[in-house]
């Protein structure tokens, strides 16, 4: 089908559709597909009825949400769901490796004076613990085969409570039993996507339950997590450790008192990068448009009711 | 069987090989076994110490300062920490990949288009070498199935190591170190193994090969690798064990964003209390039935 891309066209993506049959097209008025790559104040308002379907690249839609246009009658809208599975699951269990290792430490330190520090507060996926995926959707899946060689049990929550493959139990994220989530897992990552309902979630509340041992690696939004709580978590030792490659705010201010703490591990939003984005953001769209041409509900069609 | 431990004493190793039925004594001349985990020991020792267990894996140390000397048989710990000596490879591996040393020295978003540009994945099919294929390897390779890697073990015999694709012999292996994208350096450290990477292996490596080391320092040429890693030649490092090893402050290795080092964290006397109490047991089972223990040491190999 004819397609365009707005408003920056990206050549690798373009590449891709074109090498599965659809045709790329300038004019936007004589396009039915729509491959837009920026935020929801530069999409064409309205847009034409011509366009039926629109891919965007990343997983988070909460922007194009807010502005009222996924529930709207208008063109079906696909995002990135699932296609950052693999960068995003590595990228997690680096982050939660590194952080119980003391990495951070490590480097600040350049010593090996720290060794006695770090061998007693470090902490070990090998030794039977729980960890709890918050968000269990393709990347979570993808994070619990990554652990699983590791054998530790393994808690997925989603939105639905169906049980998730690869995880030991799964728990729905509205239930009473996050309460006992909270408190008895070891290690917690959170995937979920940003809504009402899991904005601020790792707040001051959140973290007191926690043991003192816990280490919160986040890699889904950076408001999913209370910055100024976890801050306060980090420094009075409520839990023992944060990994972020996601933050808020984002960017994380060069002076923010995060980056001063050894037992805040932070990357900057590196899981899921432009250059990855744009190799993989072609061959989602050709999934996506093709079932979309075949009178399918898409791979990663947006259900505009619940905003992702 | 009377055993004790000197000259210090881990008291939950002691509490479990008691539980098992040997008996703990404190005077070493009552011993039939010494559990030994450094220090100081009485040259020679008496005769009616059968064995000797040292409760670490790495006996080059021992043997240079001739603790350890033909005529007493000694064991070491090979094999038990393969779990927490793979994760923390595992570790070390993600951690230079994904330029979390890089992240903590910046300690900026500024640096993100470096990182992005800089980092390096698993799961786009990389080939990763083992080499030394022992216990870590056993340890490592189930860790490293699941992002779809081509794993080559490289051992001293060329015996097929279990979960990897391919093993070949030290001695065959020159192809290895031109063809891999990371390296895992887990063997003893002997007369062949000392300074095998040095800067004609850098040289035939990939620009984008990182080399993980958690075997023993010595492994690596240490000037070499600075070298390698500030002229670009290979793109990372990651270490657990150096050499010298500790490494003085403020020795270059700590500077570059390329090389990760953590202080000898891998299998510390922590770690060792928890875990060796299983090796102690099955040596001294076979010492008992005249059998060669499980993890005896073969001096001529040197280890």
């Amino acid at each position: 089908m004819k397609f365009t891309m707005l408003p920056t066209v990206w050549d690798e993506t373009v590449a891709e559709l074109e090498a599965a049959g659809h045709e790329f097209v300038e004019d936007l008025a004589q396009a039915r597909g729509l491959v837009f790559n920026a935020g929801p104040e530069k999409l064409p308002d309205p847009v034409p009825e011509n366009i039926e379907v629109i891919q965007l690249p990343f997983a988070g839609v909460e922007p194009f949400n807010d502005a009222g246009l996924l529930a709207a009658d208008g063109p079906r809208w696909a995002n990135g769901a699932g296609l950052y599975a693999d960068t995003v699951a590595e990228s997690a269990l680096s982050l939660l490796l590194a952080q119980l290792h003391l990495l951070k430490t490590a480097v600040t330190s350049a010593s090996f004076d720290s060794a006695d520090t770090i061998d007693a507060h470090k902490q070990w996926l090998f030794e039977d613990k729980t960890v709890a995926v918050i968000g269990a959707g393709g990347i979570g899946v993808r994070l619990l085969e990554l652990l699983a060689p590791h054998r530790v049990s393994t808690i997925a929550v989603n939105r639905s409570g169906r049980p998730v493959t690869g995880a030991d139990r799964t728990v729905a994220i509205d239930d009473a039993a996050m309460d006992e989530v909270w408190a008895t897992a070891d290690y917690f990552v959170l995937i979920m996507p940003l809504t009402d309902q899991t904005r601020h979630m790792v707040n001051a509340e959140v973290l007191g339950k926690m043991k003192s041992t816990a280490v919160v690696v986040n890699v889904g939004r950076g408001p999913l997590i209370h910055t100024d709580d976890l801050l306060a978590a980090l420094r009075d030792g409520t839990i023992a450790g944060a990994a972020l490659d996601v933050t808020d705010p984002e960017p994380l201010p060069d002076d923010h008192p995060l980056w001063g703490l050894d037992n805040c591990l932070i990357t900057p939003h590196v899981a899921n990068t432009p250059s990855m984005v744009r190799a993989l953001t072609g061959q989602q769209a050709v999934r996506n448009f093709d079932a979309f041409e075949a009178g399918e509900t898409m791979p990663a069609e947006v259900d505009g009711k619940a905003g992702y | 069987m009377k055993f004790t431990m000197y000259p210090g004493v881990w008291d939950n190793v002691v509490a479990e090989v008691e539980e098992a039925g040997h008996e703990f004594v404190s005077d070493l001349h009552q011993a039939e076994f010494l559990i030994y985990a450094g220090g100081r020991l009485p040259d020679p020792l008496p005769e009616n110490i059968g064995f000797v267990q040292f409760v670490f894996s790495g006996i080059d140390r021992l043997v240079d300062a001739g603790v350890i000397q033909p005529g007493t048989r000694w064991a070491n710990a090979a094999g038990a920490y393969g779990r927490p000596v793979a994760e923390i490879a595992m570790t070390l591996l993600l951690a230079q990949l994904h330029q979390v040393k890089a992240a903590g020295m910046a300690a900026s978003f500024q640096a993100r288009g470096h990182i992005d540009a800089a980092q390096g994945w698993l799961f786009d099919g990389p080939t990763v070498a083992i080499v030394g294929a022992g216990g870590i390897a056993d340890g490592i390779i189930p860790m490293l199935r699941p992002f779809g890697v081509r794993i080559i073990a490289v051992n001293r015999s060329g015996r097929a190591v279990e979960g990897a694709d391919e093993t070949i012999a030290m001695a065959d292996a020159e192809w290895v170190w031109s063809e891999a994208d990371a390296f895992v350096l887990a063997m003893p450290l002997t007369d062949q193994t000392r300074g095998v990477v040095d800067a004609e292996r850098f040289a035939q490596m990939k620009e984008s090969a990182v080399v993980v080391n958690v075997g023993r320092g010595e492994l690596i040429v240490t000037d070499d690798l600075v070298e390698a890693l500030r002229t670009g030649q290979i793109a990372g490092a990651a270490m657990d064990v150096t050499d010298p090893e500790p490494l003085p402050d403020g020795h270059p290795l700590w500077r570059l964003p390329t090389c990760t080092i953590t202080p000898h964290i891998a299998a510390t006397g922590r770690i060792a209390s928890r875990l060796i109490t299983p090796t102690i047991l099955a040596n001294a089972a076979a010492f008992e039935a005249g059998e060669r223990m499980p993890t005896e040491v073969d001096l001529r190999k040197g280890y």
